[in-house]
Order: structure tokens, then C-alpha cells, then sequence
């Protein structure tokens, strides 16, 4: 019994926290709301209704300390409920500090089962001196503040005296103004006073039979009154619809655990995957009724399941309620003025959803609060309103919800983002010149990047946006940014409806099935491998493909899972996948499907591997792990770190018998790809003159750049950007500078004829065409004649092949077979 | 006294039942007389030439063997997943787990479907025995002779009429070390 008891009281306990956690959130906006409108009614009336149950109930349940504070808050809030006192910044500062405390006192009953021991002296020190000094406001409030607004308090008392006419007589004599500065000795009764007076005041004036100095007598005559309720009848509803609406979809939900709903999306998964082989079997059955029956159980299943992932959905503002107080506090710290509007708030997205862009668009309104916005000064100076604005906007948009946060600040300056991408090494020039303004804008996603001028303690700790791409594109979701100087930035974020079902292309490799999310997918690079080796090449140690002009660093996932070497002659497609602003392919077997695909855990066993992030059932029942794009793409990154890091230090060691072809001039040439370490453009400008030679600045060396035009008494196209053939023996680095890079050919077909021209070791066929073949001894040599002294000791004349294991003949005989 | 077994554990499913109502004579009568205090229920099953035991409440349901989907990369005992009405499930391989030689081609296998805390794991096993019951007071520890990883996860035998029963600890059989 007695346990029966307890039991009993701690489901209140949990209850109450529940329910009062909510209630503090929607108090956080409320009160800010109240900043800007101190004297609405209904925000007064909720907010004190909001404190004065917390008080209730705590004490009923004897949470003394969490009562005593809440009765110290409703006293303030009454005062300011009756018109006593006009909410200042400082009062909604100091009622603010009290929800904190309020909030922190729950936490404690939560964790210990009471509320005890937390030291409350200084908020109520604060609230109290608010209480003491509380007239004071009010005078000012009620000169101008309170006047003009007075038609919303006054909308409930007014029509008292109208239906009690005689009761007037107290409330005749005292003018309003000069009663008010006392109040807070006054008892609670006698103080509603002044403001009922006030209200017919201004209520009398459009009847235009009193000016301002006769406020006094207007109560009194039946006619002024009228007016004065008619005036107050169109504010009354507007106080009075809100609690009311709220109410009655309290009536009409029921609260869920959300581990049932959790429970409900499972099964669901199950009967649709049920309904699937009874569709299955159906149709191969060839029992009419039976199909009948089964096209009715698919009807009923996709329903339900769409209806099951409707519970679980909640609008977008259970997240933004947070974000006013956020920007208040904020704005306060900074002496920023900041409004603070959004737009879709009851935008639906999946609850886990919601969890986790939680933390990132806190940050992105942080950001804009910090570094979007101008100090006040300054955006007068610009000729802005020196409040600052800043937007949230939230709408579904092809199955995705798309969030924008956007300001009105300053806005991000490329030129400034690129200056701080050079000196952090994030870009080098050439890249960075290549890239377009929304590129460049998109480095500030970039690990270890802070446009801060200086680190303050709210945001700009340089752990900001590459945390929040990751968080995002996690999701499954993108990022991207806007941003016109001098006029503000937008930040979009793009994320899926749920996580629970995603699309997904489901591929084979190895013969197993996986599944890749769609969202990082670009598009998918058949492989013919008869020619494979015309497709990928390598460059140092790591493959890439050749797309569009572009090298694309290859993982395979052969390789990548360990799944043993792929079947020969096979070909293979590349899935171009882009995550964290980096593409790469992914070389697969097959592409089976695309599908929408519901996600499955992994268990505790399997959560140490990073390469799956889940795994699904298919449509015959058999399983597919999905695979973690940013995972494989970490994995090509580490790769590619380690090549270059080899590739500078080596000519690559394996046996290679591509060509690399490049125009120089006129001329399609080809240089062995195993002495190209690594390919690089640079700007024209960026070569300078030494001597009679060229050389550009690399990585803070002087690395030597034989023009290859001029080698061979070519003409240059002169194109503004100059790709580069570098080549790397032991330490040292010459470069080639092409016109440009055209393709990859597999040697195979070509045929070594020798010429005898002057800078050419021979020409071959390739693809039907000529192209002569480069003597690369000889043109490292013209660009730095002692390259092989240090490189190697045996320097090996007439061979086009740079130092290798091999003899040049060897590679010939290669070549011709 | 299969229907006392059931009311004293309320839990398992009827193949469980099925497989006890066969001839678990033998172990209540391996029950002392006098202390029959506290008992254990365990499902047991065949490893090898093993027997080994779980604890009847940690069992969701024995299943034949499933289709298995390899995981790349995996620890050595994973053996796979398995789809179980649409939940995804690791699958152990307990021989690999405890060391025992690998089954032999073509062999099937069990699974042994258990609960440990939140989360469902399928031990793969090459047969189920009976549910047999063991007073606290008639488990030994386990024998001196366990070597490699059977040292860590037996916890017990117990000598029942033909042969010996050795419970596993599930909990830690399927918590695999990092380094493995």
C-alpha cells in the first residue's frame, strides 16, 4: 500500500517535471515576447498562470525551496498582471533569471528527488529589489508607455464600471499617473484602481466630449462608458482567444511515451515488409481474390505507415521556442538590438530529427547574432535600422524541410573569406582562384576556420561550421551559404523529413548488397574495365578517374571492406559521392536499385565500425548494410594523404604502362605516367623568370618549370591557368608545363617508333592518333640540369624513362607486346 | 512437474516447453532432497561435445538456422546479421567465441536468440537441448582445465546424470574485445 502510495507520487513528480519543463520553454518566449509588448494581457496571463501552477504544485508535493521562488516571481508577475508595473528589460531579465533558477531547482528534483540545498539567494535578492523598485517604471510607463497601450489591460476592467456604476466612486478621485509611483506598499485590492480609471480615459476621447485634463468624472456617466466597452470589445477577444485555443488542443491530444511510437514505426517496418512477400506470392499464385485481398492489405499498410510516421513528426517550433531567449541574451551581452522573426514555425519534421538540428541552427543564430549583425553604430552609419533582424524561415520543399537562417548584417566578404583560407593553408592560390564566390563562401565549412577577428565567448571558438556540416550532412541533410556584403548572409540547411526511411541506391560489390544514401550521391561513372585502364589512373599511388577534365580519387570498395579482389574483366561502376564539400567514386560491381529504404541499428557488436550506418531489410527479406559516405570519404582522404606524402619522396615504384597525354602547342604528346608524381595548375603569373628558366614557388620552394612550348619550339596557347606535370625523385621536384592535360591511355596500344627529333624519345599510336612521346630525361634536365646528380648517382643517357629499376629497352619491348 | 518449471520462471516460448517435455526427468532428481531454495532454469545447448547452458530468462527464441548476412570487417565472431521479423540482429558465432573448432562445412547451425539488456543477439550454436533446472547449491566451478576464452565465460558446470553442463555468461560472451 504504502509502496503503492509512492509510486503514485513519483509518477506525479515525473508528471509535473514533464509538464513544467514545457511550460518554462513556452515562459522563455513569452517573456521575451513581453519585452517588446510589456503591457499584453494575455502574455502577462499566461506567464503568470505558467508560475503560479509551478507554485501549486510544488506546493503540494512540498518542493518548498521551488515554492518559495515562484511565489517571489508571482508576486512580480501579478503586479505586472495588474498594471502596478510595466515590464522593464529588467524586470523580464531578472524574471528570466528566475525561470533559470526555476528550471535549475526541476533538474535537482529530477536527479535527487528533491529540491534542496541549491542557493536561491541571489535571485531572490534580485526579484525582491525588483519588487521594491517596481513603482518606479510604472510612472514612466504610464506618462507614455502605458497611455497608448493602455486599451489591451484595460479591456477586462473596463466594463466593470459600467455595470456597476456607484462602485465608481473610489475610483473617481485618484489620477492615475500620480497613484501609480506607491503601489508597491498598496494592498492588491486597491491597486487595480488607477488602471481602470486610465482605461476610460483614452476610451472617452473619441467621444470627444472630455479632453486629457477630465479623466477623473468619465467613469461616472453612463454614456462614456459605452464607448469605452465597445472600444475594449475588439481587444477582448484577441486577449482572450489564445488560452482558449490552447486549451482545447490540449483536450484533443493525448500525450505519448515516444519509445511506443518507437515500437509502432517497428512494426510497421515489419508488416510492410510481410506485405511485400504476401504481394509477392500473390501475384505468383494467380488467385484472384487473393490478389485482391493483398492489393488491400498494401493499400492499408502504406496508410498506416504513413500515419505512424505522422506521430511522430513535430513542428519545427519545439526547437525555435528556444531561440528567442537565446537571441535576447545574446543581443543584451553584445549591445546589439536584435528582432528576431520566423516564418513556418509549425513546419513538421521527424522528432529525432528535430533533436539534432537542434544544436546546429542554435549555432547558426548565434553566429548571425555575433557576427552577422553590426553594432548598433555602425548600422546607422550604413544607413540601417540599428535594430538588427534576423529571419528564420522553415518550409517543406520537395521531401525535404528546408530551414534558412538569415541576418541583415554585414555579410561575408569572399575576398576576405579567401585571404583567411590562404593564411590558414585550408586552399592553395591556384585552387582558390578557380573557385566560384559560393565556393569560396563554402570554405568557411572547413575545419579550423574562424572569421572572428577575435575570439569571443559566444560563438567563434573556430569549432563552429565544419561542426555544423557534419552534424547536418549526418542527418543526411546539406548546407549551403549565401551572402551579399553589406547586406546580410543566409544559411540554408536542407534535411530529410525523417531519418526513418530514407532513398537510397542499393548496390552490389563482392556479391553482397549495400545500400548508399542518396544524399551524397552526384552521379554514377560506368567503368569498362577492358579498358579499365583507360578510366583510372595513378597518380602516385592513388587512383583516380579522369571526369570531365577533373581527377576524382577512386575508393574501392573492394578494397575499402576487404572483400577480396574482384572478378576479372568485370566491369565496375564509379557512384561519384560528395560529402564535406569533397567528391570521390566509389567503385562498385553493380547498381541494382534505387529504393526507399527503412533503417535499421547495429547492434552494439558492429557500432565500432565506422564504414555502415545501419543496416535495411530488402524487398526479398535479405539485409544490405548501409554504407557511411563520410566514413569512405575519411578513408579516401587518409589515402590520398598518404600518397602524397609517398609521391613526393618517390617515383612511383609499380609498373605502369599508361601514358599521360597532353597538348603542348599543336601537339598531342605523351609522357609515361609512372614519372608524373602529382599534376598541378597553376596561375601564369605565378611562374616567374630565373635566369633563362622558369620556376614557380611551391609549398615555399623554388621548384623549376621547364616551359615545354619553348622546349620544343612550340607556341604556347597561353591560357591563364598552366597545368603542371610534376615529377619528384628522391626530395626534389621539376615541373612540366603542358597546355594541357587531355587524357590517360594504356600503353597497350600504343607503338614506339623512334624519330630521332630533338626532345622526343619516339611517337606511338594511341587511339588512332599520333602522339609523339616526350624524352623526360631530357626536358628534367633543361629545366634543371643537375636533377639526377642528387637524385641518383647513375645518370643513364638516352633514355626517355627517368630512373627505375628497369632497363629503357625493357619498357620498349613492354610497350610493342 | 514441467508445468512447476513454467509457473516458477513465467517466461519462454512454447518451443521451449516443447523441448523441456522431452526428458528432463533427470534433473529434478538430481535435487537434493532438503534445499531445493533457489534453482536456476537453463536452456542448454551442444557446442562440439559440449553442453552449455543459458539462463532461461535471457532466451527470446530458438530458431533454425537463418540466412546470414556477412559484415565486412567484423570481429571474427560476428557471424553476420540476421533478419528476425524485420529486426536486424547480430549473430555470434559461439564456437568462434569460445575457441572450439569451426563447424564443418555444410553443418547447420541454431540460433539461439537472447535478450542482453536492450539489445537481441543471435548465438549461433549446433544444437538445442533440453531446459533443465539446477538448485544454486549443485553448481561447481568451472573445471580448472578451461583454457583461452572459456575460462572467461563459463561461469559454472554442473553434473548432471550423463553428462556435464556448463553455463555461460551471455552478457560477456557477446561483448567482444576491442582487439579481437
Amino acid at each position: 500500500m504504502d509502496d503503492g502510495a509512492l509510486e503514485g507520487m513519483d509518477e506525479i513528480v515525473a508528471e509535473f517535471l514533464v509538464e513544467s519543463e514545457e511550460n518554462l520553454d513556452e515562459l522563455d518566449q513569452q517573456l521575451v515576447a513581453l519585452e517588446s509588448d510589456p503591457t499584453s494581457r494575455p502574455l502577462l496571463a499566461a506567464v503568470f498562470r505558467t508560475i503560479h501552477t509551478i507554485k501549486g504544485t510544488s506546493g503540494f508535493l512540498a518542493f518548498s525551496d521551488l515554492e518559495r521562488l515562484a511565489h517571489v516571481g508571482e508576486t512580480l508577475l501579478a503586479r505586472l498582471r495588474d498594471g502596478r508595473a510595466v515590464a522593464t528589460p529588467q524586470t523580464v531579465t531578472v524574471l528570466l533569471h528566475m525561470v533559470d533558477a526555476v528550471r535549475g531547482l526541476l533538474g535537482r528534483i529530477e536527479q535527487t528527488g528533491s529540491d534542496a540545498g541549491a542557493d536561491l539567494t541571489g535571485v531572490l535578492a534580485e526579484i525582491t529589489a525588483e519588487l521594491e523598485e517596481g513603482g518606479a517604471p510604472a510612472t514612466g510607463g504610464a506618462a507614455e508607455g502605458q497611455a497608448p497601450a493602455a486599451a489591451a489591460p484595460a479591456a477586462e476592467p473596463a466594463p466593470a464600471p459600467a455595470a456597476e456604476p456607484a462602485a465608481g466612486t473610489d475610483e473617481v478621485s485618484p489620477p492615475p499617473a500620480a497613484q501609480a509611483p506607491e503601489p508597491a506598499a498598496a494592498d492588491v485590492a486597491a491597486v487595480p484602481a488607477p488602471v481602470e480609471a486610465a482605461a476610460p480615459a483614452p476610451a472617452a476621447q473619441p467621444s470627444g466630449s472630455s479632453p486629457v485634463p477630465k479623466p477623473a468624472p468619465a467613469p461616472a456617466p453612463a454614456a462614456p462608458v459605452a464607448p469605452a466597452a465597445e472600444a475594449a470589445a475588439p481587444a477582448a477577444p484577441t486577449g482572450g482567444e489564445e488560452p482558449v485555443a490552447q486549451r482545447r488542443s490540449g483536450e484533443a491530444s493525448v500525450r505519448v511515451d515516444v519509445e511506443l511510437l518507437e515500437q509502432l514505426m517497428s512494426m510497421v517496418g515489419e508488416l510492410v515488409l510481410t506485405r511485400n512477400q504476401v504481394l509477392e506470392r500473390a501475384a505468383a499464385g494467380g488467385d484472384a481474390e487473393m490478389v485482391r485481398a493483398a492489393h488491400r492489405l498494401d493499400l492499408v499498410a502504406g496508410e498506416l505507415q504513413q500515419g505512424v510516421m505522422q506521430t511522430r513528426m513535430q513542428p519545427i517550433d519545439h526547437v525555435w521556442s528556444k531561440l528567442p531567449r537565446v537571441v535576447r541574451d545574446l543581443g543584451s551581452q553584445l549591445g546589439r538590438q536584435v528582432r528576431l522573426v520566423m516564418e513556418g514555425a509549425d513546419t513538421e519534421l521527424d522528432r529525432t530529427l528535430l533533436e539534432a538540428v537542434k544544436d546546429p541552427l542554435t549555432h547558426l543564430v548565434r553566429n548571425a547574432v555575433d557576427h552577422g549583425l553590426e553594432p548598433p553604430e555602425d548600422r546607422r552609419a550604413a544607413g540601417k535600422d540599428p535594430v538588427g533582424l534576423v529571419t528564420l524561415r522553415a518550409r517543406h520543399e520537395g521531401g525535404q524541410v528546408l530551414v534558412e537562417v538569415s541576418d541583415d548584417g554585414r555579410g561575408m566578404d569572399p575576398r576576405v573569406i579567401g585571404a583567411r583560407a590562404l593564411e590558414r593553408g585550408i586552399v592553395d592560390e591556384a585552387a582558390l582562384r578557380k573557385m566560384s564566390t559560393t565556393e569560396v563562401l563554402g570554405l568557411v565549412f572547413t575545419p579550423g576556420f574562424s572569421t572572428a577577428a577575435a575570439v569571443t565567448s559566444v560563438s567563434g571558438r573556430g569549432v563552429g561550421m565544419d561542426v555544423v556540416r557534419t552534424n547536418i550532412e549526418r542527418i543526411g541533410g546539406s548546407i549551403e551559404l549565401e551572402s551579399v556584403v553589406g547586406r546580410g548572409s543566409t544559411t540554408r540547411l536542407r534535411v530529410p523529413l525523417t531519418l526513418a526511411i530514407i532513398p537510397a541506391l542499393v548496390v552490389s560489390c563482392g556479391g553482397q548488397r549495400f545500400a548508399i544514401p542518396q544524399n551524397g550521391l552526384r552521379e554514377l561513372v560506368g567503368l569498362d574495365r577492358e579498358r579499365s585502364g583507360g578510366a583510372t589512373e595513378r597518380v602516385g599511388d592513388a587512383e583516380v578517374h579522369r571526369l570531365r577534365g577533373h581527377l576524382l580519387p577512386l575508393v574501392r570498395l573492394h578494397e575499402a571492406l576487404a572483400l577480396g579482389e574482384p572478378e576479372p574483366g568485370e566491369s565496375s561502376v564509379v557512384a561519384v559521392l560528395e560529402t564535406a564539400g569533397r567528391r570521390f567514386g566509389l567503385v562498385v560491381d553493380a547498381v541494382l536499385a534505387t529504393q526507399e529504404i527503412v533503417v535499421k541499428p547495429l547492434g552494439g557488436l558492429l557500432a565500432d565500425l565506422p564504414h555502415y550506418s545501419g543496416a535495411t531489410i530488402l524487398g526479398d527479406g535479405g539485409l544490405a548494410l548501409i554504407l557511411d559516405v563520410q566514413a569512405l570519404s575519411r578513408s579516401a582522404r587518409e589515402q590520398e594523404r598518404a600518397d602524397e606524402h609517398a609521391g613526393e619522396n618517390e617515383v612511383a615504384t609499380h609498373d605502369s604502362t599508361q601514358l599521360l597525354l597532353v597538348r603542348v602547342g599543336a601537339r598531342r604528346m605523351a609522357i609515361p605516367l609512372d614519372i608524373v608524381t602529382r599534376l598541378e595548375d597553376v596561375p601564369r603569373d605565378r611562374l616567374e623568370r630565373i635566369g633563362r628558366r622558369w620556376a614557380v614557388q611551391h609549398r615555399g620552394e623554388v621548384m623549376p618549370v621547364l616551359d615545354l612550348a619553348e622546349h620544343l619550339g612550340e607556341l604556347t596557347s597561353g591560357e591563364e591557368s598552366v597545368p603542371l606535370v610534376v615529377h619528384a625523385v628522391g626530395g626534389r621536384s621539376v615541373a612540366l608545363a603542358v597546355d594541357e592535360i587531355l587524357d590517360v591511355a594504356p600503353a597497350a596500344t600504343a607503338r614506339v617508333s623512334h624519330l630521332g627529333d630533338p626532345g622526343l624519345s619516339g611517337s606511338a599510336v594511341v587511339d588512332e592518333h599520333i602522339v609523339e612521346m616526350l624524352d623526360v630525361r631530357q626536358a628534367v634536365l633543361a629545366a634543371d640540369a643537375t636533377f639526377y646528380d642528387e637524385a641518383d648517382g647513375h645518370g643513364r643517357a638516352g633514355s626517355y624513362v627517368p630512373p627505375r629499376p628497369r632497363s629503357p629497352h625493357d619498357a620498349h619491348q613492354d610497350v610493342r607486346a | 512437474m514441467s508445468a512447476g518449471r513454467g509457473t516458477g520462471r513465467g517466461s519462454g516460448s512454447g518451443q521451449k516447453h516443447s523441448s523441456s517435455a522431452g526428458g528432463v526427468g533427470g534433473t529434478s532428481a538430481r535435487r537434493p532432497g532438503g534445499e531445493s531454495d533457489m534453482t536456476v532454469s537453463y536452456v542448454t545447448f551442444h557446442l562440439g561435445d559440449g553442453l552449455y547452458g543459458i539462463e532461461v530468462l535471457r532466451v527470446q527464441e530458438v530458431l533454425t538456422e537463418q540466412r546470414l548476412t556477412r559484415v565486412p570487417l567484423a570481429p571474427p565472431e560476428v557471424a553476420g546479421l540476421v533478419n528476425l521479423r524485420g529486426q536486424v540482429v547480430t549473430a555470434v558465432d559461439l564456437r568462434r567465441r569460445l575457441g572450439l573448432p569451426p563447424r564443418e562445412e555444410g553443418e547447420k547451425s541454431t540460433d539461439l536468440v537472447v535478450r542482453v539488456g536492450d539489445e537481441v543477439v543471435a548465438l549461433l550454436v549446433d544444437g538445442i537441448g533440453d531446459v533443465v533446472e539446477v538448485a544454486e547449491g549443485d553448481l561447481e566451478p568451472p573445471p580448472d582445465t578451461l583454457s583461452g576464452p572459456m575460462a572467461d565465460l563459463i561461469t559454472g558446470a554442473c553434473q548432471l546424470p550423463d553428462r556435464l553442463l556448463m553455463p555461460l555468461d551471455v552478457a560477456r560472451a557477446v561483448a567482444i574485445p576491442q582487439a579481437a
